[in-house]
């Protein structure tokens, strides 16, 4: 056997790195109906420099080229743009997976039902604190009731195990059994992840950082050195 | 191979199998990667040949020919068998129904 028939073994042939990205995030849209206090994107207004439909389209048509197996979208609030649905279609139908982050403002039970109907589309809701008076503090009066209104929608059109996605602070760390009790309720998957001081997180790290003790703090070992998407 | 889980006896190398329908697969210079949208796991085919017997499952009559068509030996055979147990465990693979 010559040298180009040898396979390379595996662990030379990983260091070559994979053709494509497994996943992607994308920001699609600065825009968002809240401004939550630790917004990683500092987002609430749309940037009017922000892609066209067509060009979302063309940036799927490169991933679907790529073979990119599923694209995380956030914002902003992504469901805030008017073709955010016609891009989640655009996107399932060339064999790109969607999963999406959303405060739940546009899940509807209509909404819901059609999420529910596909295979390829995973929803992530934000929730910051496990009682409305915590998480409204954070994420703005009355976004509590819209994200559970979302998960009940979602539970009643039959959408299993989409996720729940909460950032530890050190006003919510006390209240994880209670996200749990949530998660479990809507049979939702619980999703934990760090604050980051990055944003309009950088602006409130001192007050919402977990502290040395607290579930989630950097002494609990809990978050991986790099976060993965 | 797939993973790097024990193999297991048991795998039916005489009937029909498929990919899962809800299974991508994504060709890479190892193998392949598949990704289930299903389960949201991922698996890594870690040989071409085994790339090539997962893409014939769905027309061959059987695992085995599939094998076949690979251009698997017999002696090959066992370890490719313990490899798509390990895929039909996670289910990337199913098996098919003949009508």
């Amino acid at each position: 056997m010559t040298q180009a028939d040898q396979p390379l073994a595996l662990v030379e042939q990983f260091q070559y790195g994979l053709d494509a990205p497994i996943c992607l995030t994308w920001e699609l849209t600065y825009a968002c109906n809240l401004s939550c206090v630790h917004c990683l994107s500092s987002s609430g207004r749309r940037d009017p420099r922000e892609l066209t439909t067509a060009e979302c389209r063309a940036v799927i048509d490169e991933l679907e080229r790529m073979q990119v197996f599923y694209v995380n979208i956030g914002g902003g609030e992504p469901t805030v743009r008017p073709d955010f649905w016609e891009l989640v279609d655009y996107a399932t139908a060339h064999h790109v997976g969607v999963k999406f982050s959303t405060n739940g403002i546009k899940i509807t039970p209509e909404r819901a039902r059609r999420l529910a109907a596909s295979d390829y589309v995973d929803v992530q809701i934000s929730l910051d604190g496990a009682t409305a008076e915590v998480n409204d503090a954070i994420r703005g009066p009355g976004s509590y009731a819209t994200a559970l209104r979302a998960m009940r929608n979602l539970a009643r059109a039959g959408f299993g195990g989409f996720k729940i996605s909460v950032v530890v602070t050190r006003q919510n760390a006390g209240q994880l059994d209670d996200f749990k009790t949530i998660a479990d309720r809507f049979g939702a998957q619980l999703r934990l992840t760090r604050l980051r001081p990055s944003g309009r997180g950088a602006d409130v790290w001192d007050e919402l950082h977990p502290t040395a003790g607290q579930p989630g703090s950097s002494t609990t070992g809990w978050w991986p050195a790099a976060s993965r998407c | 191979m797939s993973t790097d889980a024990p193999p297991q006896a048991g795998f039916d190398l005489d009937r029909p199998w498929q990919l899962h329908p809800q299974v991508s697969v994504r060709p890479e210079r190892f193998g392949a990667l598949l990704y289930h949208f299903g389960t949201r796991r991922l698996s890594f085919l870690k040989s071409p040949a085994l790339l090539t017997v997962v893409r014939e499952l769905g027309d061959a009559p059987s695992a085995r020919e599939a094998c076949r068509r690979a251009g698997l030996t017999e002696a090959e055979l066992p370890a490719y068998a313990a490899a798509l147990q390990t895929l039909a465990r996670s289910q990337m693979i199913q098996a098919r129904e003949e009508p």
